[in-house]
Protein backbone atom coordinates (compact mmCIF):
# COMPACT_ATOMS: atom_id res chain seq x y z
CA UNK A 1 0.00 0.00 0.00
CA UNK A 2 1.30 3.44 -0.86
CA UNK A 3 -0.03 6.68 0.43
CA UNK A 4 1.28 10.14 -0.38
CA UNK A 5 -0.66 12.81 1.41
CA UNK A 6 -0.53 16.37 0.13
CA UNK A 7 -2.28 18.82 2.38
CA UNK A 8 -2.41 22.01 0.41
CA UNK A 9 -3.84 24.27 3.04
CA UNK A 10 -6.14 27.13 2.16
CA UNK A 11 -3.78 28.97 -0.21
CA UNK A 12 -2.13 28.46 -3.56
CA UNK A 13 0.34 31.25 -4.36
CA UNK A 14 1.63 32.24 -7.82
CA UNK A 15 4.91 34.15 -8.22
CA UNK A 16 6.21 35.98 -11.29
CA UNK A 17 10.00 36.22 -11.41
CA UNK A 18 10.57 37.04 -15.06
CA UNK A 19 10.06 40.57 -16.36
CA UNK A 20 7.52 40.64 -19.15
CA UNK A 21 5.60 43.30 -21.00
CA UNK A 22 2.03 44.04 -21.97
CA UNK A 23 0.51 46.78 -24.08
CA UNK A 24 -2.99 48.10 -24.47
CA UNK A 25 -4.41 44.72 -25.43
CA UNK A 26 -5.18 42.53 -22.48
CA UNK A 27 -2.51 39.88 -22.16
CA UNK A 28 -2.47 36.69 -20.14
CA UNK A 29 0.73 36.41 -18.10
CA UNK A 30 1.72 33.13 -16.52
CA UNK A 31 3.39 32.85 -13.16
CA UNK A 32 6.82 31.25 -12.90
CA UNK A 33 6.24 29.41 -9.62
CA UNK A 34 3.33 27.97 -7.73
CA UNK A 35 3.56 27.20 -4.05
CA UNK A 36 1.34 25.66 -1.45
CA UNK A 37 2.03 25.04 2.19
CA UNK A 38 3.86 21.89 1.09
CA UNK A 39 6.21 23.61 -1.35
CA UNK A 40 6.48 24.01 -5.10
CA UNK A 41 3.96 22.59 -7.53
CA UNK A 42 5.51 21.01 -10.59
CA UNK A 43 3.00 22.40 -13.07
CA UNK A 44 0.50 25.18 -13.54
CA UNK A 45 -2.55 24.33 -11.48
CA UNK A 46 -6.18 24.60 -12.48
CA UNK A 47 -8.06 26.03 -9.55
CA UNK A 48 -11.47 26.83 -8.18
CA UNK A 49 -11.78 29.57 -5.59
CA UNK A 50 -11.35 33.27 -4.99
CA UNK A 51 -8.28 34.61 -6.79
CA UNK A 52 -6.34 37.83 -6.19
CA UNK A 53 -3.62 39.50 -8.27
CA UNK A 54 -1.03 42.12 -7.38
CA UNK A 55 1.45 43.66 -9.78
CA UNK A 56 4.46 45.97 -9.80
CA UNK A 57 5.19 47.48 -13.20
CA UNK A 58 7.36 50.05 -14.90
CA UNK A 59 6.02 52.40 -17.56
CA UNK A 60 7.17 51.80 -21.12
CA UNK A 61 6.19 55.00 -22.91
CA UNK A 62 3.27 57.31 -23.37
CA UNK A 63 1.68 59.84 -21.11
CA UNK A 64 -0.79 57.74 -19.19
CA UNK A 65 0.92 55.52 -16.69
CA UNK A 66 -1.96 53.28 -15.88
CA UNK A 67 -1.94 49.53 -15.87
CA UNK A 68 -4.87 47.32 -15.05
CA UNK A 69 -4.75 43.73 -13.90
CA UNK A 70 -7.04 40.94 -12.84
CA UNK A 71 -6.79 37.18 -12.26
CA UNK A 72 -9.44 36.59 -14.93
CA UNK A 73 -10.98 38.59 -17.75
CA UNK A 74 -14.14 40.30 -16.60
CA UNK A 75 -13.41 40.21 -12.86
CA UNK A 76 -12.69 43.11 -10.54
CA UNK A 77 -9.64 44.92 -11.90
CA UNK A 78 -6.93 46.47 -9.81
CA UNK A 79 -4.98 49.42 -11.13
CA UNK A 80 -1.35 50.38 -10.79
CA UNK A 81 0.11 53.81 -11.35
CA UNK A 82 3.28 52.34 -12.71
CA UNK A 83 6.77 53.41 -11.73
CA UNK A 84 9.04 56.02 -13.29
CA UNK A 85 6.35 58.38 -14.43
CA UNK A 86 7.17 61.91 -13.35
CA UNK A 87 6.41 62.69 -9.76
CA UNK A 88 3.33 60.57 -9.56
CA UNK A 89 3.09 58.27 -6.66
CA UNK A 90 3.62 54.57 -6.80
CA UNK A 91 0.85 52.46 -5.51
CA UNK A 92 -1.22 49.51 -6.43
CA UNK A 93 -4.56 47.95 -6.02
CA UNK A 94 -5.43 44.29 -5.96
CA UNK A 95 -7.49 42.57 -8.63
CA UNK A 96 -9.99 39.88 -7.75
CA UNK A 97 -12.02 37.23 -9.57
CA UNK A 98 -13.74 33.93 -8.97
CA UNK A 99 -11.99 30.91 -10.47
CA UNK A 100 -14.00 27.91 -11.57
CA UNK A 101 -11.54 25.33 -12.89
CA UNK A 102 -9.42 28.16 -14.30
CA UNK A 103 -5.72 28.16 -15.06
CA UNK A 104 -3.87 30.19 -12.43
CA UNK A 105 -2.51 33.29 -14.22
CA UNK A 106 -3.28 36.98 -14.44
CA UNK A 107 -4.29 39.47 -17.12
CA UNK A 108 -2.68 42.85 -17.66
CA UNK A 109 -3.09 45.74 -20.03
CA UNK A 110 -1.51 49.17 -20.13
CA UNK A 111 -3.58 52.24 -20.84
CA UNK A 112 -1.55 53.18 -23.90
CA UNK A 113 1.95 51.77 -24.38
CA UNK A 114 3.83 48.75 -23.17
CA UNK A 115 4.51 48.44 -19.46
CA UNK A 116 7.15 46.18 -18.00
CA UNK A 117 5.79 43.88 -15.34
CA UNK A 118 8.67 42.87 -13.15
CA UNK A 119 6.88 41.43 -10.18
CA UNK A 120 3.56 39.86 -9.47
CA UNK A 121 2.07 37.71 -6.77
CA UNK A 122 -1.30 36.09 -6.81
CA UNK A 123 -3.10 33.77 -4.47
CA UNK A 124 -6.24 31.70 -4.49
CA UNK A 125 -8.42 30.97 -1.49
CA UNK B 1 -4.83 -0.81 -2.27
CA UNK B 2 -3.46 2.40 -3.74
CA UNK B 3 -4.32 5.87 -2.56
CA UNK B 4 -3.89 8.72 -5.00
CA UNK B 5 -2.41 11.98 -3.85
CA UNK B 6 -4.97 14.76 -3.98
CA UNK B 7 -5.02 18.41 -3.14
CA UNK B 8 -8.07 19.03 -1.04
CA UNK B 9 -9.37 22.37 0.05
CA UNK B 10 -11.77 23.15 2.83
CA UNK B 11 -15.34 23.78 1.76
CA UNK B 12 -15.61 27.48 1.08
CA UNK B 13 -18.07 29.65 -0.82
CA UNK B 14 -16.55 32.50 -2.84
CA UNK B 15 -18.12 35.37 -4.81
CA UNK B 16 -17.08 38.65 -6.36
CA UNK B 17 -19.09 41.63 -7.55
CA UNK B 18 -18.81 45.41 -7.84
CA UNK B 19 -19.08 48.53 -5.71
CA UNK B 20 -20.96 51.58 -6.95
CA UNK B 21 -20.65 55.30 -6.35
CA UNK B 22 -21.61 56.99 -3.10
CA UNK B 23 -24.13 59.80 -3.37
CA UNK B 24 -21.40 62.20 -2.29
CA UNK B 25 -17.82 62.13 -1.10
CA UNK B 26 -18.39 62.71 2.60
CA UNK B 27 -17.80 60.90 5.85
CA UNK B 28 -20.35 58.17 6.65
CA UNK B 29 -21.57 57.93 3.04
CA UNK B 30 -22.17 54.39 1.86
CA UNK B 31 -20.45 52.95 -1.20
CA UNK B 32 -23.18 50.48 -2.19
CA UNK B 33 -22.51 46.83 -2.90
CA UNK B 34 -24.23 45.45 -6.01
CA UNK B 35 -25.98 42.09 -6.00
CA UNK B 36 -24.01 38.91 -5.48
CA UNK B 37 -24.79 35.22 -5.49
CA UNK B 38 -23.49 33.80 -2.26
CA UNK B 39 -24.73 31.39 0.35
CA UNK B 40 -25.51 32.72 3.79
CA UNK B 41 -25.87 36.38 2.89
CA UNK B 42 -28.15 38.74 0.99
CA UNK B 43 -27.65 42.22 -0.44
CA UNK B 44 -30.21 44.80 0.63
CA UNK B 45 -30.00 48.53 -0.10
CA UNK B 46 -26.34 48.17 -0.99
CA UNK B 47 -25.53 46.45 2.29
CA UNK B 48 -24.57 42.86 3.06
CA UNK B 49 -26.85 41.03 5.48
CA UNK B 50 -24.79 38.18 6.93
CA UNK B 51 -26.30 35.07 8.45
CA UNK B 52 -25.17 34.07 11.92
CA UNK B 53 -22.61 31.39 12.72
CA UNK B 54 -20.47 31.59 9.60
CA UNK B 55 -17.06 33.15 9.07
CA UNK B 56 -16.90 35.77 6.30
CA UNK B 57 -13.75 37.20 4.74
CA UNK B 58 -14.84 40.42 3.04
CA UNK B 59 -12.54 42.43 0.78
CA UNK B 60 -13.48 45.67 -0.99
CA UNK B 61 -11.78 48.10 -3.35
CA UNK B 62 -12.62 51.67 -4.34
CA UNK B 63 -11.47 54.36 -6.76
CA UNK B 64 -12.26 58.02 -6.75
CA UNK B 65 -11.18 60.41 -9.46
CA UNK B 66 -9.46 63.69 -8.87
CA UNK B 67 -11.29 65.98 -11.29
CA UNK B 68 -9.17 69.07 -10.77
CA UNK B 69 -6.05 70.18 -8.94
CA UNK B 70 -7.63 69.15 -5.68
CA UNK B 71 -5.44 67.45 -3.13
CA UNK B 72 -6.95 65.36 -0.40
CA UNK B 73 -7.25 62.07 1.38
CA UNK B 74 -10.13 59.66 1.76
CA UNK B 75 -10.37 56.58 3.95
CA UNK B 76 -12.96 53.87 3.41
CA UNK B 77 -13.67 50.91 5.67
CA UNK B 78 -16.15 48.13 6.22
CA UNK B 79 -18.70 49.04 8.86
CA UNK B 80 -20.91 46.91 11.08
CA UNK B 81 -24.25 48.69 10.89
CA UNK B 82 -25.90 46.35 13.40
CA UNK B 83 -23.34 46.99 16.12
CA UNK B 84 -22.12 50.45 15.04
CA UNK B 85 -18.49 49.42 14.75
CA UNK B 86 -15.71 49.75 12.18
CA UNK B 87 -14.35 46.44 10.97
CA UNK B 88 -10.91 45.26 9.91
CA UNK B 89 -8.47 47.42 8.00
CA UNK B 90 -9.28 50.58 6.06
CA UNK B 91 -8.06 51.64 2.65
CA UNK B 92 -6.65 55.08 2.03
CA UNK B 93 -6.77 57.08 -1.18
CA UNK B 94 -4.61 60.11 -1.74
CA UNK B 95 -5.86 62.52 -4.36
CA UNK B 96 -2.76 63.96 -5.97
CA UNK B 97 -4.06 66.95 -7.85
CA UNK B 98 -4.04 65.21 -11.22
CA UNK B 99 -6.96 63.47 -12.91
CA UNK B 100 -6.16 60.12 -11.46
CA UNK B 101 -6.52 58.22 -8.25
CA UNK B 102 -3.58 57.12 -6.18
CA UNK B 103 -4.81 54.45 -3.89
CA UNK B 104 -2.79 53.27 -0.95
CA UNK B 105 -3.71 50.47 1.33
CA UNK B 106 -4.95 48.55 -1.71
CA UNK B 107 -8.20 47.35 -0.25
CA UNK B 108 -10.32 47.25 2.87
CA UNK B 109 -10.77 43.86 4.44
CA UNK B 110 -12.30 42.25 7.47
CA UNK B 111 -13.03 38.86 8.91
CA UNK B 112 -16.50 38.74 10.44
CA UNK B 113 -17.92 35.92 12.58
CA UNK B 114 -21.43 37.07 13.49
CA UNK B 115 -23.44 35.27 16.16
CA UNK B 116 -26.62 37.03 15.06
CA UNK B 117 -27.72 38.27 11.64
CA UNK B 118 -25.51 41.28 10.95
CA UNK B 119 -25.60 44.08 8.38
CA UNK B 120 -22.32 45.30 6.87
CA UNK B 121 -21.64 48.21 4.55
CA UNK B 122 -18.66 49.83 2.81
CA UNK B 123 -18.50 53.33 4.23
CA UNK B 124 -16.39 56.46 3.79
CA UNK B 125 -14.73 56.95 7.15
CA UNK B 126 -13.00 60.27 6.69
CA UNK B 127 -12.36 62.96 4.10
CA UNK B 128 -9.67 65.58 4.38
CA UNK B 129 -8.40 68.28 2.09
CA UNK B 130 -10.11 69.32 -1.10
CA UNK B 131 -11.59 66.31 -2.85
CA UNK B 132 -14.04 66.03 -5.74
CA UNK B 133 -17.71 66.22 -4.98
CA UNK B 134 -18.55 63.02 -6.82
CA UNK B 135 -16.62 60.14 -8.24
CA UNK B 136 -16.70 59.33 -11.89
CA UNK B 137 -17.48 55.77 -12.94
CA UNK B 138 -16.42 56.53 -16.51
CA UNK B 139 -12.78 56.38 -15.50
CA UNK B 140 -13.09 52.87 -14.18
CA UNK B 141 -12.22 51.41 -17.55
CA UNK B 142 -8.61 52.31 -17.08
CA UNK B 143 -8.27 52.85 -13.36
CA UNK B 144 -9.58 49.48 -12.37
CA UNK B 145 -12.98 48.37 -11.27
CA UNK B 146 -14.31 49.00 -7.78
CA UNK B 147 -15.09 45.50 -6.57
CA UNK B 148 -15.77 43.45 -3.48
CA UNK B 149 -15.49 39.79 -2.73
CA UNK B 150 -16.74 37.42 -0.06
CA UNK B 151 -15.33 34.11 1.07
CA UNK B 152 -17.29 32.25 3.72
CA UNK B 153 -17.14 28.94 5.48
Amino acid sequence: MSYTPISAGPFVVGILNTTTSAGSTETTINYDEFRTSRGLLSSTPTLTGLAFSDVSAQVGAGTNAYGEHCPKTGGGYGCDIVRNKGKRGVSGAVGCAVYSSDTFAFRYHAYDNNDLIYSSHGYVL
Amino acid sequence: MTYLATISKPSIDVSQSTVTSPSSIAANEKMPFTSITHNNLTVSSGQLVLDANYTFIITASAYIESTSTSIGQITVQLYDVTNSAWLGCELEMYISGQPQTIQEGCFARAVVCPTVQTTIEFRIKSVSGNVPSVNNPSIFDYLGTPWYSVASF
